[in-house]
C-alpha cells in the first residue's frame, strides 16, 4: 500500500508542453485510472511515475519519498504495457525469474516468489511455456506476475486491454479488477476507454492538453463534471448542450432558453447565480425525456433518426439547431411522432460558464 | 479442352525446371562421375575407382587447401559476426551521426574480394605499406611480416575478409536491433536489467534467426573464397594459404587434370552438405526447445 502524491509535475518536448503541472493526490491502495483523448499526456504522466520518461519539474512522492529522479527499477514499481512486452525466447517461468536471477538472489527464494505469482494469477500450468504459445490473456497474465515476484508496490498499466477483442476485453478486466481487490496494492491504469475507466476505479483522473480536467470517483465525474470538457467526454453519446440564459427572480433561478423556462430550485450552484448571466446548459441522454404535446419546460423538437440498442432506444433530435440525443424505452420510441418535446430532468442539469467552461 | 490454371503454371515452369535439372545437378552429378575417373586434359579416362581421393588425400597441398578452409572460414565467421556485433550494438545506443558510421563501415563490401586482396597485400607488405610506415615514424625495430609467413600468411586472409564483410554485418545485426520492440527495453528497465543483461539474455536470443541469415552469408563465402586468395597471396607463400576452390581451379585449367580437380570438388560439395546437415538439425532442435 503505497501513497502516490504527483506534486507539479511539467514535462515538454521541445516547445510543447505535455504535462503542464500536474497535481494528483492518490491514496494507498486506490485504483486510479488516468482517462483522456489520444494526445492528452496520460500516457507521458504513466511514463513519468514509472521513471520512464524524465520529468522537467515537480516531485513525484511515494510515501513520501521523492523518486522522481530515480531509475525505475528503484522505484518499486511494476509495469504492464500494451504490447506486454513478454521476453519471447524465455518459457513464463524465466520471463518471471528474468530480474531477480540478474539481481542474485538466491535459487529457493526465486522458486518460492515465482510459485506464489503463478498461484495468485492461476498460471501454474502454463510456467514451461513460451509467450508465443500463450493466448493475450494469459500474456497479460505472465506480465502481471513479472511485476508481483518483484513485490512492485505501485503496478502501472499502460492501455492493457487495447489489443484484445472486445469479449476478452470483458473477462480481462473483470479480473484486474478482483486482483487489485487481492492484492490491495497502489494501481494506476492508462486508457482512452472510458467503459474501463467506469468499471475499474476507484477514482478516475480525465486529462486534456496536459491538465487534470477533474479527479473524482466515476459517479461524481459522470454526473457532476466539473468542466465542459469532461462533460462532453464522459458518457455516449455525450451531454447535450445548449446556450441559454440565467433568470433570478424573488431568489428563485430558472434558465431560459428562447421561449422555453426550466426551473433550477434542486440545483446546487458553486458561486450565486446572477441575473441574466449567459451560460451552457447541458444534460445526459438519459435524463431527457419525450412527449408529444407542449408543457412548460420542454424544449420542442424535431426527430432526426432512432437507432434501437436492444435495451433502449436512441433518439436524434434538432432543438432549433442543436444535434441532441434521448434515451429513451424502445416503447416510448414507438410512440413517437416526428414533433417532440424534450423535458430535462432538473435532476439531471449540469450548468457551465461559457468563458471558462467550468461547472457552476 | 479447357486447360485449367494449375497445369498452365506447371508448364510454364518447365523450363526453369529443366535448366535447373540438367544445369544444376546433372553438372553435380557429371562431375562426381568424372571424379572415379583416371581423366586428365579431357574427361576421357577409365573409372578407377576410389583412386583419385586416395591420390587427393595422399597430397600435402590439399590437406593444407582443406583445413585452411576451416581454419579461415571459421576465424572470419566469428570475427565477422563479432565485429559486425560490435558495431551495430555501439550505433544502437543512439550514437550521433549514425548514418554517416555506417555508410563507413559499409563501404568495403562494394569493393570485390579482388580489389580487397590487391589493397590489403599492399598494406601488409613489409616494403610498401604498413611496416614501412610505422618504421618511417622512427621505430625502426618494427616488423610485421605475416604476409611473407607460411604459418601466419592464413590470418592475413582473415584481416583482409573481416574488414571486407563486418561492415554487412553490422548493417544486418543493426536492422534486427531496432526491429526489437521498445517496450522490451521498457520493460527491461522497470525490471532493473542492465544493458548488458537485456542484450544477452533477451535481444541476442531474439535475434537468433538474423544470425543465421549473417552465418549463411559469410559461409557462402568461405566456399567460394578464391578470388581474395588469389589477389592477396596467390596461395602463398608456397601453399601455405590455399583454399579447395583455389586447388580444383588450378588442378582443372592449369594442370590439366579434371579427375583429381572433380575429386576435389566432390569433398567441397560433401563438406557443405554435411555442414547444412548439421545446421539444419541445430536449427530444428533450438526452435523445439
Amino acid at each position: 500500500m503505497t501513497r502516490v502524491e504527483i506534486d507539479g509535475v511539467e514535462r515538454a518536448y521541445g516547445a510543447v508542453k505535455v504535462l503542464k503541472g500536474i497535481h494528483l493526490d492518490i491514496e494507498p491502495g486506490e485504483f486510479v485510472v488516468l482517462l483522456g483523448p489520444s494526445g492528452c499526456g496520460k500516457s507521458t504522466l504513466l511514463a513519468s511515475i514509472a521513471g520512464l520518461d524524465p520529468v522537467q519539474g515537480g516531485e513525484i512522492r511515494f510515501d513520501g519519498r521523492d523518486v522522481a529522479r530515480d531509475e525505475p527499477s528503484d522505484r518499486e514499481i511494476g509495469m504492464v504495457f500494451q504490447s506486454y512486452a513478454l521476453y519471447p525466447t524465455m518459457t513464463v517461468r524465466k520471463n518471471m525469474s528474468f530480474a531477480l536471477r540478474v539481481a542474485g538472489m538466491a535459487k529457493p527464494e526465486i522458486d518460492e516468489r515465482v510459485n506464489w505469482a503463478a498461484g495468485v494469477l492461476q498460471i501454474e500450468p502454463l510456467l514451461e511455456r513460451k509467450p508465443a504459445a500463450l493466448s493475450g490473456g494469459q500474456r497479460q497474465r505472465v506480465a502481471i506476475g513479472r511485476a508481483l515476484v518483484r513485490k512492485a508496490k505501485v503496478f502501472l498499466f499502460d492501455e492493457p486491454l487495447s489489443n484484445l477483442d472486445a469479449k476478452l476485453r470483458g473477462e480481462m478486466r473483470a479480473e484486474i479488477k478482483a486482483l487489485h481487490e487481492k492484492l490491495q496494492t497502489t494501481f494506476i491504469y492508462v486508457t482512452h476507454d472510458q467503459i474501463e475507466a467506469m468499471t475499474l476505479a476507484t477514482r478516475i483522473a480525465v486529462m486534456s492538453g496536459g491538465e487534470i480536467q477533474q479527479f473524482g470517483t466515476p459517479d461524481e465525474i459522470y454526473r457532476f463534471p466539473q468542466t465542459r470538457f469532461v462533460a462532453d467526454f464522459i458518457g455516449a453519446p455525450s451531454m447535450n448542450f445548449v446556450d441559454a440564459v440565467l433568470r433570478v427572480e424573488g431568489g428563485r433561478a430558472s434558465l431560459e432558453m428562447g421561449q422555453v423556462r426550466v426551473e433550477l430550485d434542486d440545483y446546487a450552484f458553486a458561486a450565486p447565480p446572477r441575473d441574466g448571466q449567459p451560460v451552457i446548459f447541458g444534460t445526459r441522454p438519459e435524463r431527457i425525456t419525450l412527449q408529444g404535446d407542449p408543457s412548460p419546460g420542454a424544449i420542442p423538437a424535431r426527430v432526426t433518426g432512432v437507432e434501437p440498442m436492444g435495451a433502449d432506444t436512441l433518439v436524434w433530435l434538432d432543438t432549433d439547431g442543436h444535434r441532441w440525443s434521448a434515451r429513451v424505452s424502445p416503447e416510448e420510441a414507438n410512440a413517437l411522432g416526428r414533433e417532440v418535446h424534450a423535458r430535462p430532468d432538473p435532476q439531471g442539469i449540469s450548468l457551465f460558464e461559457p468563458e471558462s467552461e467550468r461547472r457552476l | 479442352m479447357r486447360i485449367r490454371p494449375q497445369t498452365l503454371a506447371r508448364l510454364v515452369l518447365v523450363p526453369t525446371i529443366l535448366l535447373t535439372v540438367i544445369g544444376v545437378y546433372g553438372s553435380i552429378l557429371w562431375t562426381v562421375n568424372i571424379s572415379f575417373t583416371s581423366s586428365g586434359f579431357l574427361p576421357t579416362g577409365k573409372y578407377v575407382g576410389l583412386d583419385r581421393y586416395y591420390e587427393l588425400w595422399g597430397q600435402a597441398r590439399w590437406r593444407v587447401a582443406y583445413t585452411n578452409l576451416f581454419v579461415f572460414g571459421g576465424l572470419y565467421i566469428f570475427f565477422c559476426i563479432g565485429a559486425g556485433l560490435l558495431l551495430a550494438i555501439a550505433l544502437d545506443q543512439g550514437v550521433r551521426g549514425r548514418s554517416f558510421f555506417q555508410t563507413i563501415f559499409l563501404y568495403p563490401i562494394a569493393l570485390s574480394f579482388i580489389v580487397t586482396g590487391l589493397a590489403w597485400r599492399w598494406i601488409l607488405n613489409p616494403t610498401t605499406g604498413l611496416e614501412a610506415y610505422v618504421r618511417g615514424l622512427g621505430y625502426e625495430g618494427f616488423s610485421f611480416g605475416w604476409l611473407s609467413d607460411p604459418d601466419m600468411a592464413i590470418f592475413t586472409l582473415v584481416i583482409a575478409g573481416v574488414w571486407h564483410s563486418a561492415g554487412l554485418m553490422m548493417v544486418i545485426i543493426f536492422a534486427g536491433l531496432q526491429s526489437i520492440d521498445g517496450e522490451i527495453w521498457r520493460a527491461g528497465r522497470v525490471d532493473g536489467i542492465s544493458r548488458f543483461h537485456m542484450y544477452r539474455g533477451v535481444v541476442l536470443p531474439m535475434l537468433f534467426p538474423v544470425f543465421v541469415t549473417c552465418l549463411v552469408l559469410l559461409a557462402m563465402n568461405v566456399v567460394r573464397s578464391y578470388d581474395l586468395v588469389v589477389a592477396m597471396t596467390g596461395g602463398g607463400p608456397g601453399y601455405s594459404t590455399d583454399v579447395p576452390a583455389k586447388y580444383i581451379v588450378d588442378h582443372l585449367f592449369d594442370r590439366a587434370n579434371i579427375g583429381r580437380a572433380s575429386a576435389g570438388a566432390t569433398m567441397l560439395l560433401l563438406t557443405v552438405m554435411a555442414i547444412i546437415a548439421l545446421s539444419t538439425y541445430l536449427g530444428r532442435k533450438e526452435t523445439r526447445r
